[in-house]
């Protein structure tokens, strides 16, 4: 016995055989040096068979549990580019595209830009947005002639088409994706557990018609239906330098402040009309500004998240040529299909609404920097298919270089939003236009529960604004 | 109960686990390409009984609890919900064995559709579920997958082909409704410049940066018909009233499964089965309303009866089509019902609610109006001219739209049929019309296809004398070029007839049809598809557009002949005649 203890001690493979009852064959590595054969039978009948390996010493019970920054130790040396060799091959390969360092490239520059695309958001929200755009939430709530309009531009059948628009995205649309034509999955599945509608094709359904609607509403309304255009999937493009001479960098890592910043972005749906949409905000408003300073986000830095190259092209594009036809943005519509929460889409709608206007602004008055003599406007809608964001934007200035003097204006349909911009993730809220909508709810006999009908009415004004 | 998404593939009889999904405001986020979602897997039946609940005995080891089920006699068993409801329940629940019981008809005797003896168990259904179950889930044979549109098919003539297997007489031409509407000229001029602008938006606006050409164009087309057809769906609602409540699907899937003749299908069967055919049909987009569409041609009438339809001798394997099995499908781009899954009803039984369980809800709309296809984006009408692949097969262009044509106005307005509970030995009672529009961006194919009969399995064809009528006009022009100054040549008599199909209702059939005997005998005076008698192999068929390009080639062969003896000399000439 002493012997054995012995034995023990010194070999670790034997030691941990004991305890192999307990450990499943999941978190079970094989040993490189000597193959294990496994029992095949055994275990379960028809289904996961349990292998049991016939010699226990040969497994090891202790993987490494590896850490996500891991990576094997050739891995740099194999990622390495030879680039005097690609030179080479290209010489003697004919349609060769030889790699070459980033900084030999065309569009290289010295310093890096700070890039936002359609699929990096800003990390946190809204409270960044407005602060990397120079803007202040104007007041609370949307401005008062939206619901004006809203009431006024409602008619008594629109809540009962906006329910059958539901109800149709949600009970009778068909997705291509769920017909199973391999045989993979039992009937009463398909009929009865695969049933539920998925995100991505919901919400750009209930978009595209709850639009269609407020079209149709619009061309009974008035000639300017015909000055209106909507536009599916345009990419603009705003470069900026943005210099926080506010930043308090007495405890950051960096000390310089001014960054450039580029957004390129392609916003689901947009509609452009013929005349440009009317101000949000008086001129006494606007040159209110001056003494509202921007919302603090101290421990964070601007530029928190933001990925940076050094290649890029420099270039503000609003994405439509001079010739077209119909110049003035109008609205956006977001379709917010991964379901983010309302901070985050938020920052998005802010992103999207800036880069149209402040291309737009270039193009109208020139790249200097300067305070607008007459101001743009525009308005933005996302939607996950069931909660909608509403914002309205004006910008008063294209002088990003500092944070004092005029700024941004901002109206989102939150009233609370000022308060609610300082806490966690889940602190914000938005209006729903129903509560739940599927074949399992069963509980109402029209199976949807908790229509909101001031959602649509808000809705149907803000996208006929103007129309009037 | 919340149910979750696609389930356990392991799990061969139950399934055991859901996926469920934490609310957005419990869900963490990365800079990463999409945000990613905290889920865990949760039991679907929290216990084993609940779980077993599920399943029906089977009729083998429980006969005599199965005989004492389907009988239900009053002393034996108390009186429960489904037996008080207002609509017919699928399940209820036997309390003894606590098991839920299907309440779909049994089987007695020998049951298969491929004869018309064997399937009248169909007409003891009550709900088109029902029929669905037995028409469609209980014939698990291998059938036929026909594309409805396949440039590559070897089939030639593949517009007699596809009349065959769907029973349809080809007219050429717009029927009386469509060819006589009038159009607002205002109007057409609004619309003209609206176009112009539409198809300028491919150089006035920058699109998502796309890599690939062909999806990049590809997109641009969608763009572009997209909003033409919301713009005339819009703007004509004040004519056609029906349009202010229509559905409008996009890329839905159209489906139907049928059966037509007898042939060899298995070794092992007799080798005069009846041949199942499976079509997937992919329209872009598809409005549909709440009222039917007024009939193309007098349901009475001589029109829809007399026709020699072309015939086809063998199974289609020697055209090589995929030959498969998988689920049976119908569908006319919408779901049948909404609501009455099964899950509900153990729900509603454990809150004691199962009285207060609602019917299933229907879609509002199910009348097909217009669909819109655009050709997949490899698709060029130069590709059919003389290359390495093949010889010269322009003629085959319009043969393809043609079938096009054909095959999706049958899928769609059958689907529809079915729906309303017709299948084959229960024809349809009235025409089922809708409008097809067929695009590669440039040209456009119309087509009115008007359903008369789905009765065209072997066993009742004999006797039925009914057509299918499909009317069409294929490859017409809406431009000529597009180019970055201007839209060339714009042609008026495409967005003419844009505008009439979408216009087309009840409102524009009054108008214009005033007796019956006029749109039979403009329907005389138009040109029908039929095979030649004498010749009936599909492949040696002369279609129209076929012959004129023979003509056109013999005329012109003659014309080359003619000037290359003018340009010889006299010696020449005579030494010609002398050999």
């Amino acid at each position: 016995m002493p012997n054995l203890q012995r034995f023990l001690s010194s070999s670790p493979l034997a030691a941990t055989s004991f305890c192999s009852g307990s450990i499943t064959s999941a978190s079970v590595f094989k040993v490189q040096s000597r193959g294990v054969r496994y029992k095949n039978s055994g275990g379960m009948i028809g289904g996961r068979r349990k292998r049991i390996p016939l010699n226990w010493r040969d497994l090891n019970f202790n993987p490494a549990r590896l850490p996500s920054a891991w990576k094997p130790p050739d891995w740099d040396k194999k990622q390495e580019i030879d680039y005097e060799r690609e030179k080479e091959l290209a010489k003697y390969t004919p349609g060769y595209k030889p790699a070459i360092p980033s900084h030999e490239k065309d569009d290289y520059h010295k310093e890096p830009v700070y890039f936002i695309n359609s699929s990096l958001p800003f990390s946190e929200g809204l409270k960044q947005a407005l602060f990397v755009t120079k803007s202040v939430i104007a007041d609370s709530g949307l401005p008062k002639q939206i619901h004006n309009l809203a009431e006024s531009v409602s008619y008594t059948e629109q809540d009962q088409r906006a329910i059958q628009v539901i109800r149709h995205a949600h009970l009778f649309d068909v997705d291509p994706r769920s017909l199973d034509k391999e045989n993979k999955v039992q009937r009463w599945k398909a009929d009865n557990y695969r049933i539920v509608a998925k995100p991505d094709r919901y919400c750009p359904l209930i978009m595209k018609e709850l639009i269609r609607l407020c079209e149709t509403r619009s061309f009974q309304l008035s000639e300017s239906f015909r000055n209106r255009i909507v536009i599916e999937g345009p990419r603009s493009i705003a470069c900026f330098r943005r210099d926080c001479s506010s930043l308090d960098t007495e405890f950051l890592p960096v000390q310089d402040t001014s960054w450039n910043i580029r957004f390129d972005l392609c916003a689901d749906m947009q509609i452009h009309s013929k005349d440009p949409l009317s101000a949000f905000a008086d001129s006494n408003a606007v040159l209110a500004t001056k003494d509202i300073s921007l919302a603090p986000i101290y421990p964070i830095m601007p530029i928190a998240d933001l990925k940076s190259t050094h290649n890029y092209d420099f270039v503000t594009n609003s994405g439509f040529s001079s010739k077209f036809s119909r110049p003035h943005l109008h609205t956006i519509a977001l379709f917010n299909t991964d379901q983010l929460p309302p901070n985050l889409i938020y920052g998005k709608m802010l992103t999207h609404l800036f880069t149209l206007l402040y291309s737009k602004a270039l193009e109208t008055y020139g790249d200097n920097p300067q305070d607008l003599s007459s101001p743009l406007s525009a308005q933005c809608v996302a939607s996950d298919g069931r909660v909608f964001q509403f914002m309205c934007m004006q910008l008063n200035t294209t002088k990003l270089n500092s944070d004092d003097g005029i700024k941004n204006m901002v109206w989102v349909d939150n009233e609370y939003v000022k308060e609610e911009l300082y806490q966690t993730d889940d602190g914000m809220t938005s209006a729903a236009m129903y509560e739940e909508c599927g074949h399992t709810t069963w509980k109402s006999p029209e199976y949807y529960t908790g229509y909101n009908p001031d959602v649509f009415k808000l809705f149907q004004g803000f996208w006929l604004n103007g129309v009037l | 109960m919340q149910l979750g998404l696609p389930s356990c593939a392991r799990c061969s009889k139950m399934l055991q686990f859901e996926k469920v999904f934490f609310p957005n405001s419990v869900r963490s986020f990365s800079t990463s390409k999409a945000a990613y979602v905290k889920s865990v897997w949760r039991k679907t039946w929290p216990t084993f009984k609940e779980r077993l609940a599920q399943q029906n005995l089977e009729e083998k080891r429980f006969p005599i609890p199965r005989k004492a089920q389907d009988k239900r006699l009053p002393w034996e068993y108390p009186k429960q919900a489904d037996q008080k409801a207002t609509f017919k329940h699928r399940r209820w629940y036997d309390v003894y064995y606590e098991r839920w019981v299907d309440t779909y008809p049994r089987v007695k005797g020998k049951y298969c559709i491929g004869y018309k003896d064997k399937r009248q168990l169909l007409f003891d259904m009550e709900t088109p579920n029902e029929l669905f179950y037995f028409l469609l889930d209980r014939y698990p044979r291998k059938k036929y997958i026909i594309n409805s549109f396949d440039e590559a098919s070897p089939i030639s003539n593949i517009s007699y082909y596809y009349q065959y297997l769907t029973h349809t007489k080809y007219v050429h031409g717009m029927p009386y409704q469509i060819q006589n509407a009038k159009v607002d000229e205002e109007y057409m001029n609004d619309l003209r410049s609206f176009v112009n602008e539409t198809l300028m938006m491919k150089y006035d606006v920058n699109f998502s940066e796309e890599t690939d050409p062909l999806k990049k164009e590809q997109s641009i087309k969608e763009k572009c018909f997209a909003t033409i057809m919301k713009y005339l769906a819009t703007t004509l609602s004040t004519e056609n009233n029906q349009l202010l409540d229509c559905e409008i699907d996009h890329n839905a899937e159209n489906s139907l499964f049928w059966l037509n003749g007898r042939g060899f299908l298995k070794w092992t069967q007799p080798d005069d089965m009846a041949v199942p055919y499976q079509c997937h049909d992919k329209p872009f987009l598809q409005i549909r309303t709440k009222e039917p569409l007024p009939e193309f041609s007098p349901w009475l009438g001589e029109f829809s009866t007399t026709s020699q339809i072309p015939s086809f001798y063998t199974t289609p394997h020697v055209f090589k089509l995929e030959h498969k099995q998988y689920r049976n499908m119908i569908s006319p781009g919408y779901k049948l019902f909404g609501g009455d899954v099964t899950q509900n009803y153990h729900s509603a039984m454990l809150e004691e609610e199962l009285d207060q369980l609602p019917p299933p809800v229907y879609d509002p709309c199910p009348h097909g109006h217009t669909q819109l296809f655009l050709l997949p984006k490899q698709y060029s009408r130069e590709w059919y001219r003389e290359n390495a692949e093949h010889s010269d097969i322009t003629g085959e262009i319009d043969e393809h739209l043609k079938g096009h044509g054909i095959m999706s106005g049958w899928v769609w307005t059958a689907a529809q049929a079915h729906y309303n509970f017709n299948w084959m030995d229960n024809d349809v009672t009235r025409p089922f019309c809708s409008q097809t529009i067929i695009t590669d961006g440039q040209w456009l194919s119309f087509y009115c296809y008007q359903l008369n009969t789905i009765a065209v399995d072997a066993d009742n064809l004999p006797n039925n004398d009914r057509r299918n009528i499909c009317y069409g006009r294929t490859s017409m022009k809406l431009f000529d070029e597009i180019t970055p100054e201007g839209v060339v040549g714009l042609n008026d008599n495409t967005l003419q007839l844009l505008v009439k199909f979408v216009a087309n209702g009840k409102e524009q059939y009054e108008s214009v049809v005033s007796t019956a005997e006029e749109v039979a005998k403009h329907d005389a005076s138009l040109l029908v598809q039929e095979s030649d008698p004498d010749v009936p192999e599909i492949e040696l068929q002369k279609p129209t557009q076929k012959v004129s390009r023979d003509d056109q080639r013999r005329r012109d062969e003659e014309e080359a002949k003619r000037i290359e003896e003018k340009s010889k000399t006299f010696r020449e000439r005579v030494m010609g005649y002398l050999k």
